[in-house]
């Protein structure tokens, strides 16, 4: 295999005493990109699985292109375009964005990795695709690399780098661009790549009390014609990528039901009090609820761990950002904000859960006693 | 002989020494300030004023008169200037927002002159997002419509860089010759996504809407109780001090 | 020699907010703008010097069972006396600072300094301490008010130093960024001050 032995021979020049030794953590993380490592345990029972973590990473990144795609094309409809001219449209529009989120991302993981003398770690390959995801499509390529350069640099390398962060760091960067740069992320001309057209979004309108769902329709909110950010609007691309996720056991099947459930739930709540005059499952079709539930609350890292503790993070999580939508005008889409606050109180969740474990245990063993 | 630190009596002596000294202490120096500070105080809303009108550096002693509109019959009854009592409890009103916004039946009001242009100065008072808002606006009657000589705003707690801006002089030039009412309705306000009538409305502040909003409301709130007098307004010679 | 310690330790090895993590609610709530920071700075060398100094002359005459309120009262006297002043000369100011000035009553360090220090050392020791740990902390405060202030609105002082060209960052107007700033330094102090880092 040509590139197998490629790799062979130049490796001794990456390895300790060789030439480039320096750059060791660049040349591995490159190798194992492409080929599954041969390295294994020592000690203890383990099982061995070719999928390992940029196995799992590589199967979010493809469970997001339906998304992606779609919202490619939309960016275009909204421009006035329609068909691939409207895809194409969009394709550019989104790529800056994208090259700009990966370029910063993997700039500064690789320099921190270096540093550290760590191994590259694969977690920012599915972030990186994710910031451009969950921003406006107007926003500027500087707040996109700002943003991501904040999410990497205090979300995640101050904590230890991938696999330590308490935070979502995609999250992280829409929450500091949306903090730092309001006028910039919402209002009205932000929704469209196109100077001129201006115009809210459902969720905009769904946060004046006692709102209806004006000039959408809930066809149009599923399939994702409405305007929004670039990777949210499509619930039927979203449950796609989903069903992806499920099929191969990448992602929790308790959260992204329980994130839906907790949603339905409080959306239920606010219709019969007479709160908001739309029915619950809106909620759903609207913002980055959908796009949060199944990619954002699912990630193993910043989600609670346990089972049981899953189901309740993740029914928190449509509560919280239900409640946030219909209660704070100031803050019209609460999904972000929902999952950053669980992900600070999933490892207190974890820890009543065992600890309930423990105690219910203690009690069996007492009475068998 | 030794005294014992931790004898009650001891304990109580050292308390009360200290508590009158510590008062003592307190108290003379909050009376020799206080005059200081009232003074700070009463040049803050005599600056504020002065700067609605136009005039930020102006003497408000000199060029303002200040007194109540009767609600009643519409008539601006003036402050003798050297009653001191009067003007103190003017300004004392303007203090007290809640006071102030329940004020129906005497409206306090400052009349600015200047150039032979008469300019009204109404105290304005309102609720934010997070808390109280307020401030004066200064009016003129050109050609039987009520405009907008400017406009001083301040909060307590909103939102830096978002609803806070209506205290920055770029938010409040905006609303400089705009007209109030539009026939008999109020409509001077600050609109969302930007103004759409240039006479009557100023851009709202993006990511502020319910502090522009609270102003909207401050706005109409504070201006309508003066509508009927700045419609027709019919002053009382200065020299005659209102009789109580 | 015992004087100079006194004097430059609190100022990096062992300042109040980077070392010893006191008094940051003051430090995120008026870093917004450097003015209040160099304000509330000089203040608070204000008060713990002078409530070092008094609580050190008093040491040997506190009965034992009110010492902590007799150390309130102190530093409470002190506070007052900056508020009443900086009220009546300093009014634009003092409405920016508005509350924080009456919080330096519980603002760790002063206490932290007169329990730690004055309790037990001489009243001119303890007079340098007071300062010492003041100016440390006026120092972090000027740091964060200095990028909180420049890009959050462009100006530093007042005075406009970044053109039009350059949008405001209107998180830095908000104390988690202080919070994260502060974090930055104690992450760059502590990159040279090895043996500060815990294991």
């Amino acid at each position: 295999m040509g590139m197998r032995n490629f790799i062979d021979k130049i490796k001794p020049t990456f390895s300790k005493g060789g030439k480039l030794s320096f750059l060791h953590s660049t040349f591995e993380g490159f190798e194992t990109f492409l080929y599954v490592p041969n390295t294994v345990t020592k000690k203890g029972a383990h099982i061995r699985d070719c999928n390992d973590i940029k196995r799992v990473m590589i199967m979010v990144v493809l469970a997001l292109v339906p998304a992606l795609l779609f919202g490619m094309w939309n960016v275009g409809y909204f421009a006035g375009r329609v068909g691939f001219d409207a895809f194409w449209f969009g394709f550019l529009e989104v790529l800056p964005m994208i090259i700009v989120s990966y370029g910063v991302g993997l700039s500064i993981e690789f320099a921190f990795a270096q540093k550290r003398g760590h191994e590259i770690n694969e977690g920012f390959l599915v972030t990186g695709l994710l910031i451009p995801m969950i921003m406006p499509v107007g926003v500027p390529l500087w707040i996109v690399g700002l943003s991501t350069a904040f999410a990497v640099i205090i979300g995640k390398e101050v904590f230890g780098g991938t696999g330590m962060n308490v935070f979502n760091p995609a999250l992280l960067a829409r929450a500091f661009a949306f903090f730092a740069y309001t006028p910039q992320m919402s209002g009205e001309k932000v929704w469209y790549a196109v100077d001129g057209m201006t115009g809210a979004t459902a969720l905009d309108y769904m946060s004046q009390p006692g709102a209806t769902m004006e000039g959408f329709s809930v066809c149009d909110a599923f399939l994702g014609t409405i305007p929004g950010c670039v990777g949210e609007t499509s619930t039927l691309a979203i449950l796609l990528g989903a069903a992806l996720l499920l099929f191969t056991g990448v992602a929790s099947w308790r959260i992204m039901l329980s994130v839906f459930v907790g949603g339905l739930a409080f959306g239920y709540l606010f219709d019969i009090t007479g709160w908001t005059e739309y029915p619950a499952y809106y909620h759903l079709l609207v913002g980055g609820f959908a796009f949060g539930a199944v990619f954002m609350a699912t990630d193993p890292v910043t989600s609670a761990q346990t089972n049981t503790g899953k189901w309740i993070y993740g029914f928190m999580i449509g509560a919280l950002a239900v409640s946030v939508r219909v209660l704070n005008p100031a803050y019209p889409e609460g999904m972000m904000l929902a999952i950053l606050f669980m992900n600070a109180l999933a490892p207190l969740i974890d820890y009543f859960v065992v600890d309930r474990s423990i105690a219910r245990r203690k009690k069996l063993i007492k009475n068998v006693k | 002989m030794a005294i014992n630190k931790n004898s009650n009596l001891y304990t109580i002596v050292y308390t009360v020494v200290m508590v009158v000294i510590v008062g003592t202490l307190l108290a003379v120096i909050s009376t020799s300030l206080k005059d200081l500070q009232d003074a700070n105080v009463l040049n803050e809303q005599k600056v504020s004023i002065m700067k609605a009108a136009g005039n930020e550096n102006g003497d408000f002693d000199t060029m303002v008169a200040m007194g109540y509109v009767d609600a009643a019959d519409n008539t601006f009854y003036a402050i003798d200037t050297n009653d001191t009592v009067s003007v103190d409890a003017v300004f004392k009103l303007l203090s007290d927002r809640k006071a102030l916004a329940a004020t129906e039946a005497e409206l306090p009001i400052f009349i600015y002159n200047d150039k032979a242009e008469t300019t009204y100065i109404i105290p304005l008072v309102g609720k934010g997002l997070w808390g109280d808002i307020w401030g004066y606006a200064a009016l003129q009657t050109v050609d039987g419509e009520i405009v907008v000589k400017g406009i001083v705003m301040d909060h307590a707690g909103e939102t830096p860089g978002l609803g806070a801006e209506i205290a920055t002089d770029g938010v409040q030039n905006r609303f400089v010759g705009k007209l109030v009412y539009a026939g008999s309705e109020f409509a001077l306000r600050m609109q969302k996504g930007g103004a759409k009538d240039e006479k009557y409305q100023v851009d709202a502040i993006t990511g502020g809407t319910k502090t522009c909003d609270g102003v909207n409301d401050m706005l109409r709130n504070s201006i309508d109780k003066y509508k009927e007098f700045l419609e027709n307004p019919i002053i009382v010679e200065p020299q005659k001090v209102k009789e109580e | 020699m015992k004087l100079s310690k006194n004097f430059t330790n609190p100022l990096a090895a062992n300042n109040p907010i980077i070392v010893q993590i006191l008094g940051i609610c003051s430090a995120l709530a008026v870093t917004v703008k450097l003015e209040p920071a160099v304000v509330m700075g000089l203040s608070v060398i204000f008060v713990t010097a002078f409530s070092n100094l008094i609580m050190s002359l008093l040491r040997n005459g506190v009965p034992s069972r009110i010492r902590i309120i007799v150390q309130l009262v102190v530093i409470a006297t002190l506070v007052i006396v900056v508020d009443q002043v900086l009220k009546a000369f300093m009014y634009d100011v003092s409405k920016q600072l508005s509350v924080y000035v009456g919080l330096i009553i519980t603002n760790c360090i002063v206490m932290g300094r007169v329990e730690a220090f004055a309790l037990g050392n001489k009243p001119m020791d303890s007079f340098i301490d007071g300062i010492a740990n003041g100016i440390g902390y006026a120092l972090i405060l000027i740091i964060v008010a200095f990028f909180r202030e420049l890009f959050g609105s462009g100006t530093l002082f007042g005075i406009q130093v970044l053109g039009d060209w350059y949008t405001p960052n209107s998180l830095m107007l908000f104390p988690p960024m202080a919070l994260i700033i502060v974090g930055c330094i104690i992450w760059v102090h502590r990159s040279f001050n090895k043996d500060l880092q815990e294991k």
